[in-house]
């Protein structure tokens, strides 16, 4: 649906603060759903919590689109336990890291050009950058140029897979439909001239 | 009849919380973080993640023994992969290092400490302050609604039931009528008998800072 779509974000009443709420609900839910998923290698994650901010690059206005990135980070690690560790901190990094990759990309290309997939590779393999310059000062020291190449390549991976995976959602959402339905500010306001 | 190990967790799960005021717990852990960062020695860092275990395991959240060790000597193998320092044995192709070891040790023993300190101290019962808090609580209650419908979420159809549970929640999500306890609601509680204990930490982790 929204590779096909013409790109303009839906006007959204409250500057989309309740929608991005509402995405971090799902975020904080789908990453319970994939903690009880088994995994095809340890340490190896799909992703599924940001498939809410991966949505987002081309439903709220940025401001929304940051906090739902912090809430997300925030959220998770207090449920998980982990607010006071490096996990945190690197959560923290790459998902900054991947949200505004994703959003610049998003400002440069529009859902005709750049699908969901291109997207999330490139937000997985930032947030991955991110991870591994943060380990290499607070955890691996120099080694961490010997993770680096594995790291990234579990980020191409978990990318490639979770932007297919939310090309197809957003494809058949009705959900999604609905909220994408609300006319843009542009078509609000060419409507309320006429 | 011994109880399963799950439901003795639950258990001290709820001693735990009922035992602390979920702002002061936060903020001791905020303070034993710092305190573990800026501890000078590798037997004051060892103590703190002991003590950490311990109290994760107290609080009665969910831990893996295991998994620890394999982060913990992953960290200390990584680190030794670039040799610093006079040489102590050699293990096959690996040259372990005094420098690069004890680094890795730090490293190590810090990371999993600070993991403890995280799971005793924080719970889904903190509240956040100001208009982020705010937010943060509409999530929270977004996701509890969203929770409601765990059960129903299957592999098999799996993108269509999570669409059909997003269509049924978002309504009266987005209408605002589950807002009824929307705000800050993490003002300090009266004094609860968990509180001397929290000071007595406080106290202790700020001293260890003195001893060499």
């Amino acid at each position: 649906m929204s590779s096909t779509r013409s790109y303009a974000r839906p006007a959204l009443p409250d500057g989309g603060r309740r929608l991005a709420a509402f995405l971090a609900a799902l975020a904080f839910f789908l990453s319970t759903v994939e903690y009880m998923l088994p995994r095809p290698v340890p340490f190896m994650r799909l992703g599924l919590a940001n498939l809410p901010l991966l949505l987002a690059v081309d439903l709220l206005p940025f401001g929304s689109y940051i906090a739902l990135a912090l809430v997300k980070v925030v959220g998770m690690s207090v449920l998980t336990g982990s607010l006071f560790s490096y996990v945190a901190l690197f959560s923290l990094a790459g998902t900054l890291a991947s949200a505004l990759v994703m959003r610049g990309l998003r400002a440069l290309a529009g859902p005709r050009s750049l699908s969901y997939v291109g997207l999330c590779v490139a937000g997985a393999v930032s947030s991955n950058l991110a991870q591994v310059a943060l380990a290499r000062v607070f955890v691996f020291g120099d080694s961490a140029r010997f993770m680096a190449p594995a790291f990234v390549g579990l980020g191409l991976a978990s990318g490639l897979a979770l932007g297919a995976f939310t090309q197809a959602f957003a494809s058949k959402s009705a959900w999604l439909a609905g909220i994408l339905a609300t006319p843009s500010a542009a078509e609000a306001s060419a409507g309320g001239s006429e | 009849m011994r109880r399963p190990p799950a439901t003795r967790r639950a258990e001290r799960r709820e001693r735990w919380e009922g035992a602390f005021d979920p702002t002061r717990l936060a903020l001791t852990g905020v303070l034993l973080s710092a305190v573990l960062l800026f501890q000078p020695t590798l037997y004051g860092r060892t103590a703190i993640l002991a003590a950490a275990a311990a109290a994760a395991w107290a609080s009665g959240r969910r831990l893996s023994p295991l998994m620890t060790v394999v982060v913990m000597a992953g960290i200390v193998a990584a680190n030794l992969l670039v040799p610093i320092g006079r040489r102590l044995a050699t293990i096959g192709p690996l040259v372990v290092t005094e420098t690069a070891l004890l680094a890795g040790l730090e490293k190590a023993v810090t990371f999993e400490a600070l993991m403890f300190i995280s799971k005793a101290c924080l719970g889904p019962a903190l509240t956040l302050p100001g208009r982020f808090g705010a937010f943060f609580g509409d999530a929270l209650r977004g996701y509890d609604r969203i929770l409601e419908h765990k059960g129903s979420v299957k592999l098999d159809g799996f993108m269509r039931r999570i669409d059909e549970i997003l269509i049924s929640v978002y309504d009266g999500f987005q209408s605002g009528g589950d807002r009824a306890d929307t705000g800050y609601r993490g003002r300090p509680t009266s004094l609860r008998r968990g509180d001397p204990a929290l000071a007595v930490v406080a106290l202790a982790a700020a001293a260890s800072l003195l001893i060499r």
